[in-house]
């Protein structure tokens, strides 16, 4: 009978670590996907020797070869494979049988919430394969807490003292872990010689306390004496905003966790019941704290979702995951999202048509921090709109801020094979074509190094190539990435078609009536030769409505023309000066309104205009 | 024990690839040479170098290498050739090594065109020390100071920032200097938290905030006098911007920057009241017999004085016509003062700019780096090295040292037969250290790039070399102590 019910609660712990593996992959596909580019693992000793310059260098050396496991569905099968082989470690190392095999879950369940709390952290987590970390920690915990069980008295302790010696430069604070799992084996702790006993809580902590101290003092030079005790755990503090008390609370978890399976294997019998419902509370608690402390929403999952898209030059996908409805609650749109939507538009040819189609918004990204446009986005931006040395710098900076990642690597080499500085996009295609999954990646911009003519018929490429021909000068973005594409391409001058009418896009999103007129001036010419050439609707609405605010401008551009003669050489729909009317008609009918309230009123009508881009969307804070 | 406990799970994969194969008997002859990284061909190394190893980047099958030097020879697999230090010893001891290199495609060998590493008696310091950093801009991380045994692959931590950095506060260090090579007497700056700089003089170790009223800054680029417990350093007000388009990135200019001496004895700075705040001063670097101070200078007036544009701004609108020539200027060692300045070479007057002098210890050559404007030379390609004879007043590029990308901060070893020196010749972005004999006429042989234990490993580097500075021998303090002395109180210099 208590094979039994050790079997069912077996399986009960399976079934419920393999359905959260399905919801996972389910709904994580993309931001783990996202996390294994922003990681890096190389099979070199150099890299090896990099990671372990810090006390748990191999535990997040390991951790960051599992991390790119993510690249494919596999990865996330195999943290839960992870799980089930902590479940049946715990089970083992404190002997838990019958429905006592259910505590064994707590642990994983408990991972599982460190593992999803992640959210933005993604892009500056400095932990190397910090998604792994906590995983790894508790099974290499485990695993020296089953050789602890499984050696003799003596052999016993000398394998616990030899593991509180190795542990710290191995799996840093995790190597505390491990012994305090040992030491917590009460049962063996009765078979054990008391010499043994007594010596083990010294030894505990002098290991713990007095280990790291030695070490950090002699072999890693590189510690601040404040972070010794909190290697290879992920550091939640950004500059001077520090989140850890946030997210520490899944570790705590972690930790209480191990009790009802440390202790549970002890209990008397009869009190089963008693162990479920404990094991189901602190279940239940560490849900509903999740569910009120996690910092993830819809615009994180669209971000990444629709990054994956432009790196797959999935345009039209872009503009779905924007429209989409299928991430939850419906925000405002971040401006990295924004950027994008429009980068796709104008990628297909229909920005000056459709950019305004869409909503506009400024929500900050849900952290406790300003997430910075530089981290989630800017750098790919900076790419496609052929500011190649901007993405190469932000790349750059983030590589040393918070570690070289897959993605960085990859926008480096871009950047530099447009730039034409092939020696150094060899050293990162090199490097890539070591990785698992990316060496495909890497060969196929290997054939373009020394090869402008291939990169010419590149689909991802050409498009940039215009777009990156400027002369050279220097400049700063301060960081905000924006702000500077507009500026830069508003004030731009190209004698590229593709290239102008960038410089148009941008002078109508900053309203800018000085620079709209010499560039849509610029756009008209450009293209008079094409006979099915026909302006863009926002275009001919900037146009129209400026001409309705300043008469004399378009005059100004067809010098030697009336106002009127001037205004005859733009062609307008009909359509575009019938809304302008009905939209100035409808502003008269809601004079009374507030801003916000005539927000409401007009979108419904002219939400996709530039009319109500002009009017009444304003004070787009950018990051 | 780190060491072990890091190298254990790649130890095999190691062996591996170095193991000691037999040569092959039959082969074809090619012409050619073999393509290798670091590229090592027809070099010439000081007999107590550490091992050179190297790739062989030719496609083959596989390969192999076979050294021979006198009755000695020794065969490596490919592609990786590792010599072992006891190798390479015996090899070095009879003289110059041949170097054939196999490469076998089809099944068939081919034995590469063989070239010679040159190995001169002539020994170079046992150590060098350089920062570890990579090549960002704004952002850093974890920055450390470095030495390194050149007989072995030995590299230890002088001193590392994360000792002392926390999320919210970073620091950076830079601008480590020798008093003639003595590893006991260093000095290195520390900015931002906890800034001020470490200066240690024969076991006593102190942070100095050297910042006073009279200068624009505290010390930036130091040269120790010879002789004397001084330090000559420029203070400088600096600033960057970016390259929109040239691969040369960033361009860092100074917009004020001046000379001081500072009195490591008495905590004293000297600095002139009266200046020239166009006069761009930088770079200085005593004569051997501590007479004379050498530095470059630049004068820069604003271009735009009609507008209310600031000098920075204006200096990056005009950011190619800065241009630094060399003046020295005499010094009395009982006063601390400085004599007027001469002009030792008018860059400017050429068109060019010239930073960064470095004298021979015999006081005969200066050598300094030539580039077309501005004081960064190591961002720019066109840095090249160049050495003016202080005897017949006589310059030339050396041609045998420079590439075509940036060739720049250098040092002189303390017998003056080895000079070490920044290039970004590899990949255009991260410097690496390049060592090459020079001869009493100032003949240099062609330079090799520091070696590793494993050759890829500077491929693989994602960060630059720093300031590569000879030394006699290691510096001894700990890298804990340098840490603790950095967290207390600063001694404040005075005026």
């Amino acid at each position: 009978m208590k094979h039994l019910r050790t079997l069912v609660a077996s399986l009960l712990v399976l079934g419920l670590l393999i359905g959260l593996g399905g919801w996972v992959l389910g709904s994580e596909t993309d931001v783990l996907f996202r996390a294994q580019e922003l990681s890096l693992w190389l099979p070199s000793r150099h890299f090896y020797d990099t990671s372990t310059i810090y006390p748990g260098g191999t535990l997040t050396w390991m951790a960051a070869y599992m991390t790119q496991y993510f690249y494919t569905d596999a990865g996330v099968w195999l943290l839960v494979g992870a799980w089930c082989l902590i479940a049946i470690q715990l089970v083992h190392a404190y002997r838990l049988r019958g429905t006592r095999v259910l505590l064994s879950v707590l642990v994983p369940l408990a991972l599982a919430a460190i593992f999803l709390q992640t959210g933005y952290w993604i892009y500056y987590l400095k932990l190397q394969g910090h998604l792994w970390v906590p995983t790894l920690g508790v099974m290499t915990a485990l695993l020296a807490a089953n050789v602890h069980r499984l050696l003799p008295r003596w052999w016993g302790f000398a394998w616990y003292v030899l593991y509180g010696v190795v542990a710290y430069p191995l799996f840093g604070a995790w190597g505390g872990l491990g012994l305090l799992l040992m030491a917590l084996q009460l049962d063996k702790a009765k078979t054990n010689p008391k010499i043994i006993n007594i010596a083990m809580a010294p030894l505990f902590v002098v290991c713990v306390s007095l280990l790291p101290i030695i070490y950090c003092q002699w072999f890693f030079h590189q510690v601040e004496h404040t972070c010794i005790y909190k290697a290879a755990l992920p550091c939640y503090q950004l500059g001077t905003i520090d989140c850890t008390q946030q997210y520490h609370w899944a570790y705590y978890v972690l930790l209480a966790a191990f009790v009802p399976a440390v202790v549970g294997g002890y209990w008397n019998k009869g009190r089963e019941l008693l162990v479920g419902v404990l094991g189901l509370l602190l279940v239940a608690g560490g849900v509903l704290w999740a569910d009120n402390r996690w910092y993830r929403d819809t615009n994180f999952y669209k971000e990444v979702a629709m990054y994956r898209c432009i790196e797959n030059l999935d345009w039209e996908g872009v503009l779905r995951v924007m429209r989409s409805h299928d991430y939850g609650e419906t925000k405002p749109p971040t401006r990295v999202m924004v950027m994008e939507k429009n980068l796709a538009l104008f990628r297909l040819g229909r920005a000056g048509d459709e950019m305004f189609h869409y909503p506009e918004g400024a929500e900050r990204q849900n952290a406790p921090w300003e997430v910075r446009l530089t981290q989630v986005g800017g750098k790919m931006l900076y790419y496609h709109y052929g500011k190649e040395q901007f993405c190469y710098r932000w790349c750059m900076e983030d590589g040393v801020e918070f570690g070289w990642t897959v993605d960085g690597l990859k926008y480096m080499t871009k950047s530099s094979l447009i730039t034409h500085d092939w020696k150094v996009a060899r050293k990162y295609i090199d490097m890539l074509k070591t990785t698992r999954f990316h060496r495909e990646w890497a060969k196929k911009y290997e054939q373009l190094i020394g090869h402008p003519e291939l990169m010419a018929q590149d689909e991802e490429m050409k498009p940039i190539i215009p777009m990156a021909a400027y002369p050279d000068r220097l400049d700063g973005d301060m960081t905000l990435v924006e702000m500077y594409l507009l500026k830069a391409f508003a004030n731009g001058v190209g004698a590229e078609p593709y290239y102008q009418e960038m410089t148009l896009i941008c002078s109508l999103i900053m309203k800018d009536i000085d620079l709209f007129w010499p560039r849509f001036h610029g756009y008209i010419n450009m293209h008079r030769n094409d006979k099915e050439m026909r302006v863009p609707t926002h275009y001919q609405e900037a146009a129209y409505l400026y001409s309705m605010l300043e008469p004399q401008r378009p005059s100004e551009m067809w010098p030697g023309l009336t106002n009127a003669e001037a205004a005859e050489r733009i062609p307008f729909d009909e359509g575009v000066k019938q809304k302008y009317k009905d939209f100035m008609n409808f502003n008269t009918q809601c004079g009374s309104m507030s801003e916000e309230q005539k927000k409401v009123a007009f979108a419904p009508m002219y939400g996709d205009t530039f009319y109500y881009f002009y009017f009444l969307v304003r004070n787009q804070k950018t990051n | 024990m780190k060491s072990a406990l890091r190298f254990l799970p790649i130890f095999l994969l190691t062996l591996a690839s170095c193991s000691n194969p037999q040569a092959p008997e039959q082969y074809a002859d090619s012409q050619q040479l073999p393509t290798l990284y670091p590229e090592y061909t027809d070099v010439t190394v000081p007999i107590n170098i550490a091992p050179l190893t190297f790739t062989v980047t030719d496609t083959c099958d596989a390969s192999m290498a076979r050294l021979t030097a006198g009755s000695v020879s020794r065969t490596y697999a490919g592609p990786d050739i590792c010599p072992t230090e006891k190798d390479w010893k015996a090899l070095v001891e009879q003289g110059d090594i041949e170097v054939e290199v196999f490469c076998q495609t089809n099944r068939q060998w081919t034995r590469m065109k063989p070239f010679a590493i040159h190995v001169s008696p002539d020994k170079i310091d046992p150590y060098i020390s350089y920062r570890i950093i990579a090549p960002s801009y704004v952002a850093y991380e974890d920055l450390t100071i470095r030495q390194r045994n050149l007989e072995t692959y030995d590299e230890e931590i002088i001193y590392s920032n994360m000792a002392n950095t926390t999320e919210s506060d970073g620091q950076c260090i830079n601008c480590h200097s020798y008093q003639n090579y003595d590893p006991n007497r260093l000095q290195f700056h520390v900015r931002q938290y906890l800034g001020g700089t470490v200066i240690a003089y024969d076991g006593k170790v102190e942070k100095v905030d050297m910042k006073t009223g009279a200068t624009v800054s505290a010390g930036v680029y130091p040269a120790w006098h010879p002789t004397e417990k001084l330090i000559a350093y420029s203070t400088n007000k600096t600033g960057q911007s970016f390259h929109t388009q040239s691969n040369e990135k960033v361009e860092v200019q100074d917009t004020y920057s001046d000379l001081m001496i500072y009195d490591v004895e008495n905590h004293k700075v000297y600095a002139e009241a009266a200046r020239d705040t166009n006069d761009l001063d930088c770079f200085p670097f005593w004569s051997p017999d501590g007479k004379t101070l050498y530095y470059c200078s630049a004068h820069y007036e604003k271009f735009d004085t009609a507008q209310a544009t600031t000098k920075e701004f204006d200096m990056i609108q005009h950011y190619k016509e800065v241009r630094y020539s060399l003046y020295r200027r005499s010094f009395d060692i009982a006063t601390r003062q400085l004599g007027e300045r001469e002009m030792v070479y008018d860059a400017a007057a050429d068109s060019l700019s010239a930073t960064l002098p470095r004298i021979s210890p015999d006081g005969r050559w200066l050598l300094f780096t030539l580039g077309k404007y501005g004081v960064f030379h190591i961002w720019h390609k066109d840095a090249d090295l160049c050495l003016l004879d202080l005897q017949s007043g006589q310059m030339r590029l050396m041609d045998e040292l420079n590439s075509p990308d940036v060739d720049s901060y250098h040092s002189w070893s303390s017998s003056g037969r080895w000079i070490i020196f920044s290039s970004r010749r590899n990949d255009g972005n991260f410097t690496r250290p390049f060592i090459a004999h020079i001869d009493k006429q100032g003949r240099a042989t062609k330079p090799f790039e520091l070696p590793q234990r494993h050759p890829q490993y500077h491929h693989e580097l994602m960060r630059s070399y720093n300031v590569p500075e000879f030394m006699l021998g290691p510096v001894t303090i700990q890298p804990n102590k340098l840490a603790k002395i950095i967290r207390q109180e600063a001694v404040k210099a005075t005026p």
